[in-house]
């Protein structure tokens, strides 16, 4: 009977114990409290920031900072702001770093060699390639969130996105302005289980004459939190443009 | 005699557990199924599933329900009589995909654009290349919320049966459609989605859907075979509004929106393609061309 025992609570021991071979992320605090947890890893010892993140409100990008280092055609884009429709309000996809600016969850899936992120507002995703993917050409089309490629520098991941548009996104909700030009530098470091420390850097030489960084934390989200669902639905197509008609079901 | 021999197997279970090497999350060779010489095997993950990863060439059905009888030697498409009026209603419809909302499932999976898989031990997600779109697959075991909200692409719940994940989808509201042909659907739709992955990398792709609001009985698509992408192919940007000339036309026409990122040689009359827009997507791609 003894050795029922024993040999049953070495099989409960090793199964606590044993190394799975994957990220350890799967469930998110069931266990210790999300600080007294280490920060999960890949199999190779890269950090895995997968998991879903709590953003806080960040309606000004540059909130703290100051007045910004603007060049004579950025100082102008920026007061001409409030004469044009915020493109969003046309459901043009909000660009980067604007997601992040935005209160709510987003979520991360980490894998070697692909980080991807999605975002609840328009149901958004950024595929960022972590194994060496160069960015596209010099003649590839413009986009409104970017181009992204990462890479890793110890602990944190690095995302260099380029191939923005010139003037279909903001940066972010009050209206902070970039060019075609613009050079986003993105750090994301997961300092603590439950925490990843965001960093961004502005360098867009057409509108700003020296780059400007900012930085704030993001914790992690309630265990079992899922992203919602949101569709854009534009009611403006234009100045002047009548708004789209609603879908009839048809006969009930 | 009972007890030793529990005693030896839990000790023997133990230390093959703690002795288990931790493998690589991708390749892994795998899987009892015979092979084609030259057939790629089905890489898998350390626990043991296929490995669905990667970015898949999928080709468009736009009529799935004609197909799927096809494909089961049937003919009469079978509709309740609300169903039956919610179909023939639909050629007064403007396509709801021509608004730019969320396709909703299995549409998503029915159209040319490429899908992107990342798959995770608790979940696999789906990049839809198609309107920009993305579904969180959770595969840790729990259900559906009690209290789902409907929405239009509702909540996605696999596990695996063998080597096929299955997906079942609920939660959705009526507005969309099942495919470009315009089949319908209710709220109360469930979908049921299996993905196969295949050596020679292959992905399998089928779905049934069971509606009694809109179907006589459920009705199962024809299984289609996506190729992996070629190595050259990146995901693409999708944004439906900006490259999309008819809403900014509202009513047709060939003029632009007053911003418009589309170039003269992707912009499109309103005539060509139907409301649905969906050519929209500038930029092309790395190498390659789509795959019908």
């Amino acid at each position: 009977m003894s050795r029922y025992v024993w040999a049953a609570a070495v099989v409960v021991f090793a199964l606590a114990a044993a190394p799975v071979g994957a990220p350890v992320s799967a469930d998110q605090g069931q266990q210790a409290p999300g600080a007294a947890r280490p920060v999960p890893r890949m199999p190779d010892g890269t950090p895995d920031v997968s998991g879903v993140w709590d953003k806080p409100a960040r309606p000004n990008l540059a909130d703290g900072l100051g007045p910004l280092p603007f060049t004579a055609a950025g100082r102008a884009k920026f007061e001409e702001r409030v004469k044009v429709v915020d493109p969003v309000a046309y459901c043009y996809l909000p660009g980067s770093p604007r997601l992040m600016t935005h209160a709510g969850a987003f979520e991360i899936a980490q894998r070697p060699g692909k980080v991807i992120m999605m975002f609840e507002w328009m149901h958004n995703w950024r595929s960022i390639p972590t194994d060496g993917t160069p960015h596209l050409g010099e003649d590839a089309a413009q986009t409104l969130l970017g181009d992204p490629i990462g890479r890793w520098e110890g602990e944190t991941l690095v995302v260099d996105t380029t191939h923005f548009s010139d003037d279909l996104t903001w940066l972010d909700d009050v209206g902070n302005q970039h060019s075609d030009a613009l050079h986003l530098v993105e750090r994301f470091t997961r300092v603590a289980y439950d925490r990843l420390q965001y960093e961004v850097t502005i360098e867009d030489p057409k509108i700003y004459t020296k780059p400007w960084t900012v930085r704030w934390t993001i914790p992690l989200a309630r265990p079992g939190t899922e992203l919602g669902e949101d569709t854009c639905v534009a009611t403006v197509y234009g100045p002047g443009k009548p708004p789209i008609p609603d879908v009839k079901p048809g006969p009930r | 005699m009972r007890h030793r021999f529990l005693g030896t197997l839990a000790a023997a279970v133990a230390i093959a557990l703690v002795c288990w090497p931790a493998a690589p999350m991708a390749e892994q060779q795998g899987g009892a199924q015979p092979v084609a010489p030259g057939d790629a095997p089905i890489p898998r993950t350390p626990d043991g599933k296929p490995d669905l990863s990667g970015l898949w060439a999928k080709n468009i059905q736009q009529d799935t329900y004609g197909m799927g009888l096809l494909a089961a030697g049937l003919r009469a498409r079978e509709f309740t009589p609300f169903g039956l009026t919610l179909y023939e209603a639909r050629v007064h419809q403007v396509d709801p995909d021509a608004f730019c909302w969320l396709p909703g499932v299995p549409r998503l999976d029915n159209d040319p654009y490429p899908l992107e898989i990342l798959q995770r031990p608790d979940r696999v997600i789906i990049l839809y290349e198609f309107n920009h779109n993305f579904r969180v697959i959770h595969t840790d075991g729990r259900p559906h919320p009690p209290d789902l909200e409907p929405s239009f692409l509702g909540h996605s719940i696999g596990r695996w049966e063998g080597d096929t994940l299955v997906v079942d989808v609920v939660g959705f509201n009526d507005k969309t459609w099942l495919d470009d042909h315009g089949n319908v659907h209710s709220d109360r739709m469930r979908v049921i989605e299996r993905f196969t992955r295949l050596p020679g990398n292959r992905l399998q792709f089928q779905f049934t859907i069971e509606d009694p609001v809109v179907y006589a009985k459920p009705w199962t698509s024809a299984a289609r075979v996506w190729p992996l992408a070629d190595p050259s192919w990146r995901i693409m940007e999708y944004s439906c509004t900006a490259y999309n000339n008819v809403l900014s036309a509202a009513g047709g026409g060939t003029t632009p929106g007053p911003h418009s990122l589309g170039r003269p040689d992707v912009l499109e009359t309103a005539g060509q393609d139907g409301p649905g827009g969906r050519e929209g997507g500038a930029g092309g791609r790395q190498g390659g061309t789509p795959q019908n």
